[in-house]
């Protein structure tokens, strides 16, 4: 019953893993995407040292994955490794990420009547 | 026979920024270089691009792969059975402007 973060504006998925490689959180069209984590992974330690002279090894800061209508962002922070896929048509990041995001507050305001807070039954996502 | 892709690749390293370009095949073998770029990078880049082809196998367009460190940038494109790797370096004048 998690929320998704939101990480960049157009995200439709998102991956945080541990520097192993095992999957802390996910969402959106990443959500409990293991395999993807993998291909990352692997990514990761191909680019660990391509060439000296031009990259110093292990320099490489961030990883850009371009598609035709989206695209991947693969950051490596606080020994951390965030994966953020994003649309890039404005209009399309809500519509594969939302099935899980707005349940939560369906609940909470089915249990509780007295939730008229208009910011707590909205769907926007939290801010990472 | 290699007229084409001599054409291809100093096309290549004269856009801005440019510091070196290769081609490699398949086997990750380097087909041509030009510019300040290791032929033997052509086998990582390969690899690398190999590595992405499984993150969405069923997509028809090939992906681009950009490794960012500091002011330089690897690009990497696999386009049927020729991988390209792009070295870039940004200038002074150009980080600026891109901030």
């Amino acid at each position: 019953m998690d929320k998704d973060k939101l990480i960049v504006p157009n995200q439709i998925g998102y991956l945080i893993l541990k520097d192993d490689g095992a999957v802390l959180e996910s969402g959106g069209d990443l959500k409990n995407d293991e395999r993807s984590a993998n291909v990352i992974m692997g990514l990761l330690n191909l680019t660990e040292s391509i060439d000296e002279n031009f990259m110093p090894n292990s320099s490489c800061e961030r990883i850009t994955i371009d598609y035709e209508h989206h695209s991947y962002s693969i950051c490596m922070s606080n020994r951390r490794i965030y994966i953020v896929k994003s649309s890039k048509s404005p209009h399309n990041g809500a519509t594969t990420s939302s099935s899980s995001s707005t349940s939560v507050y369906n609940d909470a305001t089915e249990g509780n009547s007295n939730a008229t807070n208009p910011a707590s039954t909205s769907s926007s996502t939290v801010l990472a | 026979m290699e007229q084409q892709l001599e054409k291809v690749l100093n096309e290549i390293v004269t856009q801005q920024d440019t510091v070196g370009a290769l081609l490699a095949n398949r086997q990750g073998l380097c087909l041509g270089a030009k510019g300040n770029i290791n032929p033997n990078v052509s086998g990582i880049g390969m690899a690398i691009s190999e590595q992405v082809a499984k993150l969405e196998p069923n997509s028809s367009v090939p992906a681009t792969i950009c490794l960012y460190s500091g002011s330089k940038r690897c690009v990497i494109q696999k386009d049927g059975e020729i991988t390209g790797i792009i070295y870039k370096q940004a200038t002074t004048g150009s980080t600026a402007a891109s901030n």
